[in-house]
């Protein structure tokens, strides 16, 4: 009996799986061909099956719609490779990330857009039967759906092995240079994996639907992780390590969230945890995969090889650096920061400028990290909860001063982010980018679904902060405030920079087996790296506790990571000024466009579609000459990566 | 058969080769030399459609084809056998056969063609299962020659062919080289080793920070004596 039920789980887990399974063999391929994390994976699948429940809905046949809905699907495959990759290819396939995050954006706010926010229903499509044994009955559509996922997964890898298309995609995923020799028709092929990719998605999405009755945006993202995940199990590249992984993980989640509360006490909230926590732990100690890797460790192709395209070089020229005298900047901006709240009383504007500033803490620690050592860190939202979190309960709950509850957040964050720095020394670093991005959703979790930070309501009736016997109340106050913390954060970035830090960071960052060669001991400065840029997300957090009196989980979502990643490459990596520049240009944006809110978020996707596109390098690079030129160090990072590859 | 008039290239803002100019005539081997970095890798790669052409004109069999795609190119007629070999590593070595077979569509053909490299061959036929990547050096490049010619080229491009292989492959290499000529393949060959490629060449060019800073006969150029001094280290 109990057998029975354990059973009965197993099966739901599989069919589960099989929607994971589905999503990961497209990612898996997108990555293992292209080198491209394609972030908009999930959305796309999200979209196409929102599309499709609503054809259906409209009286259309089932046989024309699931057709039509996987076109849609290939077709925005498509477009994401024609729009967000294939410009990049000749510069480097890697800034693609942060365009395929932008593609993501954009999808989920047109699918906001165009189906509505709340979830749409979609007809359970391989019917309600059941298979009773005893009391436990098993959804015969589990099965199904198994059946239908082997039977796409079975066709495809015929088509791989098989057909000269196949054959042309497993060539194009070797060495695209030399697959072009060969007479392979090099774009033609990527734009198929796209399209094969976004189809399978779509089936994926379809089964989804079957099982669970409805769909919805918010589907996506979680999807794109999972998809994630379950192709790095199976070992990147391995369409058949991707597919058992994805059932695997599909099981793994069902039985949490059925045996978990009993177990260990664990609440189903924890269910997407699950999948983070694999992930990390296979990083750390399998990072070739469950099954191994066939194709990654070919590097594959060397498109980077062929100088930009006519319409970057265009782009370069239009845009040339603004250069401005470099000892003008800091006295002046000083000066006009203190003078700001005299000459504009406007508590709006003001409002703006706390903003402004407060990001700008984040993203100079960002700076640190990505921009000076060459990490990459996408979980910086995980350490502005942490700073404001810590900061709030401690008001809240001792009635602690604020530079007392400022120092212990920041402290927190600081060892919280050495811990994070740890798996920096072991795994390779666009995989680096996942451990830390889900790092940030499990604290995001973890706050979400435990009792003392009050779960999703969050923590309202923050105190009014007091420094010195003056109570800092108003919107002036936190300008002073902030800015007292901006330029300590700023002083402390220009001193570790300069300092022998700096310079063990650089080194690094140029050529880390070179650097280990000269004696320097790279794991710890990496370490330290995301300490103190955990440390200046841990203040910027603290900041926003008590100057927004309220937070909540949902503030401190993968879009707060990516926005500030967003204004760090704006403002150039390596420049500490144009991380302040960058958060200003953005919280600008985002404020002159709230009368169009609802397309916000597809605003931040084009631009993070755009800048590397058109200016890779950052827009304010001419500022300041530690500027780091983007594809620059993009390309360092590539090639560290495939040296550590060779070895 | 070739014709390359003015024809300049590079990589992103630099310009590498600076309007060379070069003919291969059917039948011909034509060797050209050079110091490291001098653009011969470069001239292959504008040749086989990798980069393309910034200026000037390349002309195979009296049709254009600067800014042709490297696939289209391969279907005329043009085979090249890139600097390192790149053979597919995670493929096997009669999926790389199958790959440089991949513009054609006469299976039977094919299939008899990949048999007469594996007698050539015999030591690619024996691992004809395993993946390239576990192939010798030398092994590798028969592999990355036969590859080449599966597509049955007029004219081949090879770009250091000898390049870290032992004496004896060398001289294999240099052998195979003369072979498919008396085959009549149209053969440029690209060679760090001068006195080798200059040897075997009825034409060469010594190409000199991407121009063209002599030319002649094979013999010509092996007794010139700044060619002997720059290139031939005596
Ligand atoms: N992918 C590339 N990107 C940028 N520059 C390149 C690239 N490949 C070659 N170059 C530059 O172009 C010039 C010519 O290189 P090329 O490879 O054609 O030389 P080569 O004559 O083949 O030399 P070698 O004998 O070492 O193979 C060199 O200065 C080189 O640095
Ligand atoms: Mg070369």
């Amino acid at each position: 009996m109990e057998f029975l039920f354990f059973l009965q789980q197993i099966v739901n887990g599989l069919a589960l799986g099989s929607v994971y399974a589905l999503l990961a063999i497209g990612f898996s391929m997108i990555y293992g061909i292209l080198r491209m994390m394609n972030f908009a994976h999930g959305d796309l699948y999200a979209f196409s099956a929102i599309f499709i429940g609503g054809v259906l809905a409209q009286g259309w046949p089932v046989y024309l719609a699931l057709p039509l809905g996987i076109a849609v699907g290939a077709l925005i495959g498509v477009l994401v490779e024609r729009i967000c990759y294939r410009p990049l290819r000749v510069i480097d396939r890697s800034v693609a990330i942060v365009s395929s995050l932008g593609a993501a954006f954009v999808l989920r706010n047109a699918s906001e857009y165009l189906f509505g926010v709340r979830p749409a229903p979609f007809p359970l499509l391989l019917g309600q039967d059941k298979f009773v044994i005893g009391s436990v009955s098993f959804p015969l559509n589990a099965l199904y759906i198994l059946f239908v996922a082997l039977a796409a997964i079975f066709l495809f890898n015929t088509f791989l092995k098989r057909a000269r298309l196949g054959r042309g995609i497993m060539l194009v995923a070797q060495d695209i240079p030399t697959a072009s020799l060969m007479g392979v028709p090099v774009n033609r092929t990527i734009v198929l994996v796209y399209a094969i990719g976004g189809a399978l998605g779509v089936i994926g999405g379809v089964l989804y639907g079957s099982i669970y009755g409805i769909v919805f945006t918010d589907m996506g993202f979680p999807g794109t992780i999972k998809a994630f995940v379950a192709a790095i199990v199976g070992g990147i590249g391995n369409l058949a390590g991707a597919m058992i992984a994805g059932l695997f993980l599909g099981v793994i989640e069902t039985l949490v969230v059925v045996y978990g509360g009993d177990w260990v006490g664990l609440p189903p909230g924890y269910r997407d945890a699950v999948a983070f926590v694999i992930l990390i732990v296979f990083l750390l100690f399998r990072p070739t995969g469950l099954m191994g890797t066939r194709v990654s460790t070919a590097e594959a192709g060397t498109g980077a090889s062929m100088g930009y395209s006519a319409t970057t070089r265009r782009a370069i020229k239009l845009f040339g650096a603004i250069v401005v005298p470099r000892w003008m900047i800091g006295p002046a901006a000083l000066l006009a920061a203190v003078a700001f709240p005299q000459l504009i009383s406007d508590p709006y504007l003001l409002r703006i400028a706390n903003l402004i500033m407060m990001y700008a803490i984040a993203v100079l620690g960002m700076n640190l990290v990505l921009g000076y050592c060459g990490q990459f860190h996408f979980g910086q939202a995980g350490f502005l909860a942490i700073g404001a979190y810590t900061t709030a309960l401690l008001m809240l709950n001792f009635d602690v001063n604020v530079l007392v509850a400022l120092a212990a957040s920041g402290a927190l964050a600081f060892a919280l982010g050495v811990l994070v720095g740890i798996p920096a020394i072991r795994v390779r670093s666009d995989y680096l980018a996942l451990v830390t991005f889900a790092f940030g959703e499990i604290v995001r979790l973890f706050i979400l679904n435990s009792g003392f930070t009050r779960g999703p309501m969050g923590l309202p009736g923050i105190p009014v902060p007091e420094i010195f016997g003056f109570k800092i109340a108003d919107n002036v106050g936190f300008f002073y405030y902030a800015l007292a913390l901006l330029v300590l954060a700023y002083v402390l970035c220009v001193q570790v920079t300069r300092s022998h830090i700096g310079r063990a960071w650089k080194a690094i960052y140029e050529d880390e087996t070179a650097a280990e060669a000269m004696g320097i001991n790279t794991a710890r400065y990496k370490i330290l790296a995301f300490g103190l840029s955990c440390f200046l997300g841990g203040i910027a957090g603290s900041y926003m506790a008590t100057f927004s009196r309220f937070i909540a989980p949902n503030s401190f979502g993968v879009d707060l990571s990516v926005l500030v990643i967003i204004m760090l490459v704006l403002g150039g990596l390596g420049n500490l000024w144009g991380s302040i520049i960058g958060a200003a240009i953005m919280i600008g944006a985002v404020e002159i466009l709230r009368p169009i809110a609802e397309f916000r978020i597809a605003f931040i996707g084009v631009v993070m579609i755009l800048i590397p596109i058109l200016r890779p390098q950052g827009i304010f690079s001419g500022i300041g000459n530690e500027a780091v030129p983007f594809r620059a160090w993009i390309e360092r990072w590539r090639t560290k990566a495939a040296t550590r590859h060779a070895r | 058969m070739l014709e390359v008039r003015d024809l300049a290239t590079g990589y992103g803002q630099a310009e590498v080769l600076h309007g060379v100019t070069i003919a291969v005539n059917a039948g011909e081997i034509v060797a050209v030399v050079g110091a490291n970095g001098a653009g011969k890798s470069t001239l292959l790669k504008a040749l086989s459609g990798l980069l393309p052409a910034r200026r000037g004109s390349i002309t195979f069999d009296g049709a254009r084809i600067d800014g042709a795609a490297p696939e289209a190119i391969v279907r005329l007629g043009i085979a090249h056998i890139p600097e390192g070999r790149r053979v597919f590593p995670y493929s096997t070595i009669e999926e790389n056969l199958s790959a440089g077979a991949y513009v054609r569509t006469d299976s039977a053909a094919v299939e008899a063609d990949r048999e007469a490299y594996y007698r050539r061959f015999p030591a690619l036929r024996e691992r004809r299962d395993r993946l390239a990547s576990t192939l010798s050096g030398g092994e590798q490049q028969m592999l990355a020659i036969s590859r080449g010619l599966m597509s049955r080229p007029k004219l081949i491009l090879m770009d250091e062919p000898s390049l870290g292989l032992s004496p004896i492959m060398v001289d294999r290499v240099f052998e195979i080289i003369q072979e498919l000529n008396k085959e009549g393949k149209a053969i440029l060959l690209v060679e760090q080793n001068a006195t080798r490629a200059l040897a075997i060449a009825h034409r060469a060019y010594v190409l000199v920070t991407g121009e063209v800073a002599l030319s002649g006969s094979g013999k010509d150029l092996l007794g010139n004596e700044e060619v002997q001094r720059s290139y031939l280290g005596s």
